[in-house]
C-alpha cells in the first residue's frame, strides 16, 4: 500500500538571477512498511524533501499525498495535527526543549493533542532506548547520543505512520550510530511503519530496502536493495 | 506533566533568568502607573486640604437666605453640611491718634473690629488659627485678631470682657454707608447700639500691617438666634462635588433664592467642576496625554520583554510546531505565560511604585531643610483606587503586550527549529558594510560593535527602542513641570517677612544709619533696598517680539526712523543684599565689570493678559542677547518727545526670566534692568529709596524686628510696615510642597527610566553571553570583550539620544499647545538642558548597565555557556 507520494514536487528559492531550485519536478512514491534512505552530495535538495514531506515547508509547485490526503491543502492548524500524528521527526541536532526532562520530551507529541500517555508503552521505548535510568534528566545533562534516542523517543511516541530522519547519526561515533539505526529499525518492523533517512553513511544505506539518489534537485538513481 | 499547558510553567521555572526579566518589566511598568497615580491623589489631597484651608470647606454659598429656610436647606437631598454666617455691624476698637492721622493719606478716625458670627458648623469648615485660647462656643464669646489688645483699653487678656460700640460708617456726613474696607479721613461712625462680648481666643491673621485699621473677630451663633425675618449667608457642603453646578441651582429654585449663587471655584477645581470649563477641558487633556504616555510607555516596555523572550525561543517553538503543536496552542502557551508572569509582576508593581513614591518623598524632605515644617502637610495617599486600576491597567497592558510577541510565536514555522540548529540564532544576517569610521577609532571590536548593531537589527531595534523610551519620559515630563514653574503654577512669594515704606511725604529716603541700624537688628538675614527709576528706553524695532507687539501695541507707538522710544523702562537696585543673586545670573562678567561698563541685568519675560484669546501670555518683549547695549534715558517721555534726550547706554550682561525679589514675570509691559548701586548712582545721580524689604534668617525670632517696626511707626506715622512673614511662610511652604512633588515625580520617572535602560541593556548582554562565550574561545582578550560592550552601549545611547530627543522635543510641543488651550500661553523652546540631562544619563547607564552582565561573563565557565543552547 503506499503512503507517500510527491507529484512533480517543487522548490525554489529566492528569485531571479540568484533563484536556486532546489527541487525540480520530484515524482516518487513510498509503500508502506518501507525503509527508504536518501543519499547525494551537499546541497542537492536531500533535506528539502524531506521537509516537504514531512509538511514542515511548503512546495514552489507540485503535490504531497499522504496516506491519500493532499497536505498542502490543510490549513496551518490541521497540517499541525496532521504532523503530531502521521509523522516523526529525528534531527541531526537533536533539537530537545532544554526545559523538560528526558520522558518529557518524549511525551509531549500526545500531550499536544491532550491525549492520556499510555504508561505502559512509554515505559517500554524507554526501555528499548535505554534510556530508563536517564528519564528524568534534562537534555543538558545527557550525551549526544542519549540526547539522540529522546528525539527518536520523541519520533516513535506517536507511533506515527512515518519517520523522516536527516542525518540522525551525522553527530555521532559508529557505535552509537548502528544503535540508533536498529532502534529505528526495530522500530518500523514492530508498529509497521514507514522510515525515510538521508545519510552520507553507506553503511546504514545499505540496510535500506531502496536507496534514493539525489543530484541537484533530481532523482538520479532509485534501487531497491536485497532483491 | 501531563498537559502541554504545564509547557509555560517549565518555561518558566527552567528559564527563570529570562522569566525574571520579563517581570521586571511588568513591575517596572506597573510600579510607574501605581507611583504616577498615587502622587497625583496625594497632590490633590493636600491641594484639597489646603483650598479648605484658605476658602473653606463648601461648595456653595447662598446669600441672603432667610432664616426660615435654612433647616430646609439643611434636610434637601445631597446636601452633607450647612455652616451659617452674619457678617455683623461693625464694631470700634479705639480712635487712631492724633499723631498717626498726622500723616499724610487717607486715614480713618477709628480702627474698627470686623465681626462675624459663626455657626457651629461655620467654625468647622472654615479655618480659624488661633495663636491662643478656643474658639467660641456660645454666643457673647469672642476670638479676635491678637494685635487688636494693643489697641483696647487695659491690659486685657483672655477670660476678660469687653464692650464695644457697635454701628455703621458713613461717607463723611452723609447717610452714605462706607464701602466695605475702603478707608476715608473724612468718614464718620454712628453707634446704634453697644455689645458686650468675652474674650476667648486670639486669632493668627493671615496679613497685618501696624496701620491695619480693620482686625477681624468672630462671634458664636447659636441658631435659636436665627430669625425668619432676617437674612443669611448660607454654605452648603454636598455630598459630593459632581455636577454640584445643576444641584446648587434645583436647591436654589426648590426654596425660591434668588440671588447670585457664588461657587468655592478653588476646591470645585479639583475635582474638576469649576465654572471654568475650557481649563477643565485642557486638564483633562493633560491627564488623558500622560494617561496614555505612560500607558504606551509601560506597553512598549513589556512588549519588549515578552519579543525578546520570544525572539531567544525561536527554535524551541519552532520545534514545538515540528512535533506537531498548533499554531493556537502556541499563541495559548506565551499568553499563559504572561498571565503567570503578571501574576507576580503586578503585585510587586504595586508595592515598588508606592514605596518609589515614599522614598523620593523621604529622600527630598531629609535633604529640605526644615523639614518639620512641611512634612505635616505631605503625605502619600496609598488609594484603593489607584492600587485597583493600576492592576487593571497592567493586566491591559501585558495582555496588550504579550499579544503581538504571541502572534509571532504562533506564526513561527517549524522549519526555524531545523534551521538553527548548532548555529546562531535567526536573524536577518544581512551583508553589511564594513564599519570603516568605527574599525578605524577602535579596532577590531568597534568593528564588531558596530556590525553587531547593524546586523541584528531586531534586537539592536528593541534595545534603542526602550531606551527611547526612557529618554521620551524624562524630558516630557521634566519639561512639563518646568512648565508649570514657569506659568507660575507654584507662587514662591516675596523673599522678604517685613516691608518697611516711607509714605510720600518730605521725607524721601532712608538714611544710611537707618539701614545700618535695622541690617544689625538681631535675626536679620539681609535687607534689600528698592531703589527704581523709571527710564525710557531707544529701541529698535526689529528687537520687539512680535508676539509682544501685538498685546502692547501701545507701548511702541513712539518711534522715529525704526527706533522705538519705549516708556516703560525701569532701572533698579536692590543694593548689596542682591548682588550674590544678580552675580549668578551674570554670564561672562563679573561684578567690577558691570560697575565699570554700565552692566544690567535685563528681565524683558512680561506676563500678559490677551483679551482676544482670553488667556494670559508670558512673553519676551524684547530679543535682547548678552553683550547687546541699550540706550536710555531717565529723563519723563514727554521731555523726551520734545527736545534731544539725554542719552546713557548700559550693556546686558546677563538675562533673566523672573523679578528677583518676588520671582515674578513683569508686568503691563514692564521691562526691568538690574544693576549695581555704584551704576544706579552713575545713571540717575540719585541713591534715594522709600522701601526697604527685610528677610529673617530660617527660624529667627521676629521679636526684635517687630519691636523696632512697631515704635518706628508709632514715633513716626510717616513710616509704615507690612507684616508678611506668616503669609510668605505659606507660599514658601506650599510652594517647596509642591516642588517636592513636582521634582518627586521627575525623580519616580527617572528611576523607573533608568531601570528600564539597565534591564534592556542587561538583557540584551545575559542573552548574548554564549556569543561573548565563543569569542572569548577564539581569543578575543577580557579588555577587548569590555571595550566591545562598552562601545555598544555608548553606541545604543547616541543613538536612543537623537530619536529620544526629537521624538520628547515633539510632544513638549504638544504639551505646550495645550497648556496654552489651558489659558496660559508661553514661548515653546527646544528642552535643552532636559535632553542634555537624559541623554547623558542615559549613556552612562547604558555602560553602567553592562557592568554587572559583563563580570558575570569573564567569570563564569566558557565551555558551559557555549553549550547552553537557549
Ligand atoms: N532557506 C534557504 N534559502 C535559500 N536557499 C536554500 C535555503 N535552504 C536550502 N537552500 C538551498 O537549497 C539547496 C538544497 O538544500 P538542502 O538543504 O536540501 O541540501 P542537502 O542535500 O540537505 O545538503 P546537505 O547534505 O549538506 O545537508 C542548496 O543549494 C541550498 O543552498
Ligand atoms: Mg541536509
Amino acid at each position: 500500500m503506499e503512503v507517500v507520494r510527491t507529484i512533480d514536487l517543487c522548490k525554489s528559492y529566492g528569485t531571479g538571477a540568484i533563484k536556486i531550485d532546489a527541487l525540480k519536478e520530484v515524482n516518487l512514491s513510498i509503500k508502506q512498511g518501507e525503509f527508504v534512505a536518501v543519499v547525494g552530495p551537499s546541497g542537492s535538495g536531500k533535506s528539502t524533501l524531506l521537509h516537504l514531506l514531512g509538511g514542515v515547508d511548503r512546495p514552489s509547485a507540485g503535490k504531497v499525498v499522504i496516506d491519500g490526503m493532499d497536505i498542502y491543502q490543510l490549513n496551518e492548524k490541521e497540517l499541525a495535527i496532521f504532523r503530531r500524528r502521521k509523522v516523526g521527526f529525528v534531527f541531526q541536532f537533536y533539537n530537545l526543549i532544554p526545559v523538560l526532562t528526558a520522558e518529557e520530551n518524549i511525551t509531549l507529541p500526545i500531550l499536544l493533542d491532550r491525549k492520556k500517555i499510555n504508561t505502559n508503552y512509554i515505559k517500554e521505548l524507554l526501555d528499548i532506548l535505554g534510556l530508563q535510568q536517564r528519564r528524568h534528566h534534562l537534555p543538558a545533562e545527557l550525551s549526544g547520543g542519549q540526547q539522540q534516542r529522546v528525539s527518536i523517543g520523541r519520533a516513535l511516541a506517536y507511533k506515527p505512520a512515518i519517520i523522516l530522519a536527516d542525518e540522525p547519526t551525522g553527530n555521532l561515533d559508529s557505535k552509537n550510530s548502528k544503535e540508533i539505526i536498529d532502534l529505528l529499525k526495530l522500530s518500523v518492523k514492530k508498529y509497521h511503519q514507514t522510515l525515510i533517512i538521508i545519510t552520507h553513511d553507506l553503511a546504514i544505506a545499505s540496510q535500506a530496502d531502496r536507496v534514493i539518489t539525489i543530484e541537484d534537485g533530481m532523482i538520479v538513481q532509485d534501487e531497491v536493495m536485497g532483491a | 506533566m501531563n498537559s502541554y499547558g504545564q509547557l509555560t510553567s517549565r518555561y518558566l521555572k527552567g528559564q527563570w533568568k529570562r522569566a525574571f526579566l520579563t517581570v521586571i518589566g511588568i513591575i517596572l511598568s506597573v510600579a510607574l502607573i501605581t507611583g504616577i497615580g498615587t502622587m497625583v491623589v496625594s497632590f490633590r489631597e493636600y491641594e484639597i486640604n489646603k483650598a479648605i484651608t484658605d476658602t473653606g470647606d463648601y461648595h456653595v454659598l447662598y446669600p441672603e437666605v432667610p432664616g426660615a429656610l435654612i433647616p430646609k436647606i439643611k434636610n434637601s437631598v445631597g446636601v452633607s453640611r450647612v455652616g451659617v454666617i452674619i457678617n455683623e455691624k461693625d464694631l470700634v476698637i479705639s480712635k487712631v491718634s492724633a499723631l498717626e492721622r498726622s500723616a499724610s493719606g487717607e486715614i480713618p478716625p477709628y480702627r474698627y473690629l470686623k465681626l462675624k458670627s459663626y455657626d457651629r458648623n461655620s467654625l468647622k469648615m472654615f479655618s480659624v488659627f488661633l495663636k491662643e485660647g478656643r474658639l467660641p462656643q456660645k454666643p457673647g464669646e469672642l476670638v479676635l485678631d491678637y494685635w487688636v489688645l494693643d489697641y483696647l483699653p487695659g491690659a486685657l487678656k483672655l477670660g476678660d470682657q469687653i464692650k464695644l460700640a457697635s454701628g455703621v460708617r458713613y461717607a463723611g456726613n452723609s447717610d452714605r454707608p462706607m464701602e466695605e474696607y475702603k478707608l476715608s479721613s473724612e468718614e464718620t461712625f454712628q453707634q446704634e447700639t453697644e455689645k458686650e462680648f468675652t474674650i476667648v481666643g486670639l486669632i493668627t491673621p493671615r496679613f497685618e500691617s501696624s496701620h491695619n485699621y480693620f482686625a477681624n473677630g468672630i462671634t458664636f451663633l447659636g441658631h435659636q438666634q436665627l430669625t425668619s425675618k432676617e437674612t443669611y449667608n448660607v454654605y452648603v457642603r454636598l455630598t459630593s462635588a459632581r455636577g454640584v453646578q445643576e444641584r446648587a441651582e434645583a436647591i436654589a429654585q426648590a426654596f425660591g433664592l434668588n440671588h447670585p449663587i457664588k461657587y468655592n471655584n478653588q476646591l470645585l477645581r479639583l475635582s474638576a467642576q469649576d465654572q471654568d470649563s475650557s481649563l477643565n477641558q485642557a486638564l483633562t487633556m493633560v491627564a488623558i496625554f500622560f494617561t496614555l504616555l505612560v500607558i504606551v510607555c509601560a506597553v512598549a516596555v513589556i512588549y519588549n520583554a515578552f519579543h525578546i523572550s520570544v525572539v531567544e525561543r525561536v527554535s524551541q517553538f519552532g520545534l514545538l510546531r515540528c512535533v506537531g503543536a498548533t499554531p493556537g496552542q502556541i499563541h495559548r502557551i506565551v499568553l499563559k505565560e504572561a498571565g503567570i508572569l503578571s501574576l507576580s509582576g503586578i503585585p510587586l508593581g504595586l508595592v515598588f511604585g508606592v514605596l518609589a513614591m515614599k522614598l523620593v518623598i523621604y529622600l527630598i524632605n531629609s535633604l529640605g531643610a526644615n523639614a518639620l515644617v512641611f512634612l505635616k502637610d505631605l503625605q502619600v495617599e496609598v488609594s484603593l483606587p489607584v492600587l485597583l486600576l493600576s492592576s487593571l491597567l497592567g493586566l491591559v497592558t501585558v495582555y496588550l503586550s504579550a499579544m503581538g510577541p504571541a502572534k509571532q510565536a504562533a506564526k513561527i514555522s517549524p522549519l526555524e527549529a531545523i534551521r538553527n540548529t548548532g548555529s546562531d540564532q535567526k536573524e536577518a544576517f544581512k551583508k553589511v558594510k564594513q564599519a570603516r569610521l568605527l574599525q578605524w577609532i577602535f579596532g577590531i571590536e568597534g568593528q564588531i560593535a558596530g556590525k553587531n548593531l547593524r546586523r541584528k537589527k531586531k534586537r539592536f531595534q528593541i534595545t534603542v527602542f526602550s531606551m527611547i523610551i526612557s529618554i521620551v519620559l524624562y524630558i516630557v515630563f521634566s519639561y512639563f513641570f518646568n512648565s508649570l514653574f514657569r506659568i507660575g503654577a507654584v507662587e514662591g512669594g516675596v523673599d522678604a517677612d517685613f516691608l518697611l515704606s516711607i509714605k510720600k511725604g518730605e521725607q524721601t529716603s532712608f538714611s544710611a544709619e537707618q539701614y545700618v541700624e535695622i541690617k544689625n537688628l538681631p535675626g536679620v538675614e539681609y535687607v534689600y533696598k528698592n531703589k527704581s527709576t523709571d527710564v525710557a528706553l531707544r529701541v529698535s524695532e526689529k528687537k520687539v517680539n512680535p508676539r509682544f507687539a501685538e498685546l502692547k501695541g501701545e507701548l511702541l507707538e513712539k518711534k522715529e526712523a525704526g527706533i522705538i522710544l519705549y516708556p516703560a523702562g525701569k532701572l533698579l537696585s536692590y543694593g548689596e543684599a542682591l548682588l550674590p543673586k544678580i552675580e549668578e545670573t551674570l554670564q561672562g562678567y563679573d561684578l567690577a565689570a558691570m560697575n565699570q561698563q554700565n552692566g544690567i541685568i535685563l528681565i524683558s519675560t512680561n506676563m500678559l493678559y490677551d483679551s482676544v484669546g482670553k488667556k494670559r501670555v508670558i512673553v519676551e518683549a524684547f530679543d535682547y542677547q548678552v553683550g547687546d547695549e541699550i540706550q536710555l534715558s531717565i529723563q519723563r517721555s514727554d521731555e523726551l518727545e520734545k527736545g534731544n534726550p539725554q542719552l546713557m547706554t548700559v550693556k546686558v550682561m546677563g538675562i533673566s526670566e523672573n523679578t528677583f525679589l518676588d520671582d515674578g514675570y513683569t508686568e503691563d509691559g514692564q521691562v526691568y534692568l538690574f544693576t549695581t548701586d555704584y551704576v544706579y548712582q552713575k545713571l540717575t545721580g540719585n541713591q534715594d529709596y522709600r522701601q526697604m524689604a527685610i528677610r529673617l534668617e530660617e527660624n529667627a525670632d521676629p521679636e526684635a524686628v517687630v519691636k523696632y517696626l512697631k515704635n518706628l511707626t508709632v514715633q513716626n506715622p510717616s513710616y509704615e510696615y507690612l507684616d508678611i512673614s506668616n503669609y510668605v511662610e505659606k507660599l514658601r511652604n506650599a510652594a517647596l510642597t509642591t516642588k517636592i512633588f513636582f521634582y518627586g515625580f521627575i525623580a519616580v520617572v527617572a528611576l523607573i527610566g533608568s531601570l528600564n535602560i539597565i534591564n534592556t541593556i542587561s538583557t540584551n548582554l545575559i542573552l548574548r553571553s554564549r556569543e561573548f562565550a565563543m569569542l572569548k574561545a577564539i581569543g578575543m582578550t577580557q579588555a577587548g570583550i569590555n571595550k566591545l560592550v562598552c562601545l555598544e552601549s555608548t553606541l545604543y545611547g547616541l543613538i536612543a539620544a537623537i530619536y529620544g530627543g526629537i521624538i520628547g522635543s515633539a510632544f513638549t510641543y504638544l504639551l505646550s499647545k495645550i497648556i496654552t488651550q489651558a489659558g496660559i500661553e508661553y514661548t515653546w523652546g527646544i528642552p535643552w538642558s532636559q535632553i542634555l540631562t537624559a541623554v547623558l544619563g542615559a549613556i552612562l547607564l547604558a555602560l553602567f548597565s553592562g557592568y554587572i552582565p559583563l563580570k558575570r561573563i569573564n567569570q563564569g565557565v566558557m565551555i558551559e555557556k557555549i553549550r547552553i543552547e537557549e
